[in-house]
């Protein structure tokens, strides 16, 4: 047995447009581990959300095998230990929120006792304590997201499927969201969501996977992919004079000097620098802090080329 | 079991929260209160004409009302995508239809019997006695109401709204006519309208075998025979066009 509680290989998928077969997914493949929050991201059109449907079963592939907790996507055993929040959910609008999570608790074979206790914790967790008394039909657009988030995690399932959970609500939700979702993987869940929001992706992820056109074209750890790409550091100092620094390349900022350069060369300038002079001070060495999102951005730069 | 009740009671109540159901439930009394008026005849006459149009009247709207309401059961739900949310939980397709189903009977049976209750107060108007034989009649109908919501489901897994509404209708009206059908079987000369009017004529449901309001009317009750038959008859195409429903359902796209 391995770890995976997702695996896909080789998977494809077209949709009939009039007469023609238009291929959606080009034989994607990526594995989801057990307790990793993987963020799936890409452009519009990309292919998330039909990656996401096929994961929970609401679409069939051409080809290709795809596995959620070792079973075909969409049985029964998967179904049982997945919670699902679809892109833009939408809900019955004649019920209360409440009414809601009993409907589908219910489905997933709660009693009414255990849904008693379960959905007045989730609604005050996302918040919607008050309003779980009232009609879907009269709740915002970021209301709308908290009740379905609410509803995925309903039967505290091993794995969640998440279509842009943070689309929609507002920077103190995100920031909700994004902690419960952190709150999930520390209690031994798996997260598989898809977003567009970058920053906040990249505080949540352990691993993304980046699809394009319909095809995978990075994928891997987080903090590996954004090493990847660090080309320079930055030596903060005080207290130094400038004409020990000939030579070097560097911008004064205030009463700080700050130095660029490669990582290999840190140590050599700093012995340099001391055998010059000893009574400054280090402030900082740090990486170009250098973002997801721009990573995300210049890698399709790449693909568009 | 749990989840198809649960399914059901989401179908009911979300049906019975709407304002236009009660605007269509309202016109189907209204429907029958007026008959009472229409025929202001020789007493003995009036009596049966009562009995006759008002048992006409409840199984006319309620086979409108279950075409009008039942060819949406599953699209609003696909169109609305509400089905993502519950097609993901660990309820079985099938599940879904026979909750759909069911869900659509109990809301019909209710108001079966709440009309034939208005209908009998009426009659007690006429004749100053109930007559409680009008809901033996009415009994077999509830299998042809029945078959029909199946029909409609059936074709809601494959095709529109209106499609589906339309072939329910089209059921219902070659349902009654079924022995004209036999008819034309015997008098036509091609061959290939006989084959086709006779395979219609014992694969469609025939919907005059729920039909005994003409009887019951004067006075009539079948035997116990023509119940256990038309139970039989009535559940057979019940139970097929919902396993066949499921079949398709269990195997459709959701985009
Ligand atoms: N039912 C469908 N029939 C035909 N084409 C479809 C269907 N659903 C999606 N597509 C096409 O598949 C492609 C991928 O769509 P998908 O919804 O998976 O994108 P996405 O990555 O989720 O985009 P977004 O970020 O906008 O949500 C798009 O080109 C879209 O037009
Ligand atoms: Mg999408």
């Amino acid at each position: 047995m391995n770890n995976d509680i997702i695996e896909a290989k080789s998977l494809a998928k077209s949709f009939r447009i009039g007469l023609k077969r238009k291929k959606i997914l080009h034989s994607i493949s990526f594995n989801i581990e057990k307790e990793e929050i993987f963020g799936f991201l890409g452009p519009n059109g990309a292919g998330k959300t039909t990656t996401i449907k096929i994961l929970t079963g609401l679409l069939n592939y051409d080809s290709g095998e795809v596995k959620v907790f070792g079973v075909k996507p969409g049985e029964k055993e998967a179904r049982k230990k997945t919670g699902f929040l679809p892109e833009q959910p939408y809900f019955y609008e004649h019920l209360t929120g409440y009414e809601f999570l009993e409907f589908t608790g219910k489905l997933y074979g709660m009693d009414n006792k255990a849904l008693k206790k379960k959905i007045p914790e989730l609604l005050e967790i996302v918040r919607l304590k008050d309003a779980g008394r009232k009609r879907i039909r009269t709740y915002s657009r970021g209301m709308l997201q908290r009740i379905g988030i609410a509803n995925a995690l309903i039967r505290d399932p091993e794995l969640l499927i998440l279509d842009e959970p943070l689309t929609g609500l507002d920077p103190i939700g995100r920031k909700e969201i994004k902690d419960l979702i952190f709150e999930q993987k520390k209690r031994g869940k798996t997260v598989f969501f898809s977003s567009h929001i970058l920053p906040d992706a990249e505080q949540i992820c352990d691993r993304v996977g980046v699809i394009f056109n319909g095809k995978i074209i990075k994928i891997g750890p987080l903090n590996e992919i954004l090493k990847e790409r660090i080309t320079s550091y930055e030596i903060i100092l005080r207290n130094i004079n400038e004409n020990v620094l000939n030579g070097l390349n560097f911008v004064k900022i205030g009463n700080e000097i700050v130095i660029r350069t490669k990582e290999e060369d840190i140590e050599s300038i700093l012995r340099n620098l001391f055998e010059k002079s000893n009574d400054f001070k280090i402030v900082k060495i740090s990486p170009e802090v250098y973002t997801l999102e721009e990573w995300f951005v210049e890698i399709l730069k790449e693909k568009n080329e | 079991m749990s989840r198809i009740f649960t399914i059901s009671k989401n179908t009911f109540r979300e049906l019975t929260r709407q304002k236009i159901f009660f605007i269509i439930v309202l016109f189907g009394f209204v429907m029958l209160f007026i008959s009472f008026f229409l025929y202001p005849l020789s007493v003995g006459e009036q009596s049966k004409i009562i009995r006759d149009f008002g048992l006409s009247a409840i199984t006319f709207f309620n086979t409108l009302l279950v075409i009008i309401v039942g060819s949406t059961l599953l699209h609003k739900e696909m169109d609305k995508r509400t089905i993502y949310l519950v097609i993901t939980t660990p309820v079985e397709r099938r599940e879904i239809i026979i909750g759909k189903f069911l869900g659509l009977f109990f809301i019909v049976l209710i108001n079966i019997v709440g009309m034939e209750v208005f209908h009998q107060i009426l009659i007690f108007f006429t004749d100053h006695k109930f007559d409680l034989k009008m809901f033996i009649a009415l009994f077999p109908y509830l299998f042809e109401v029945s078959i029909i919501i199946c029909i409609l489901l059936f074709f809601s897994t494959f095709t529109g709204t209106l499609f589906s509404a339309f072939m329910g209708f089209a059921f219902y009206v070659i349902g009654h006519l079924i022995e004209s059908l036999k008819l034309f079987a015997e008098i036509s000369k091609s061959l290939f309208l006989k084959i086709f009017s006779y395979f219609f004529y014992y694969f469609l449901p025939n919907f005059e075998h729920f039909n005994i309001k003409r009887e019951i009317v004067y006075g009539e009750i079948p035997d116990k025979e023509y119940f256990i038959f038309s139970i039989c008859y009535g559940l057979i195409y019940i139970i097929l066009i919902l396993y066949i429903s499921s079949l398709i359902f269990e195997k459709k796209e959701f985009k």
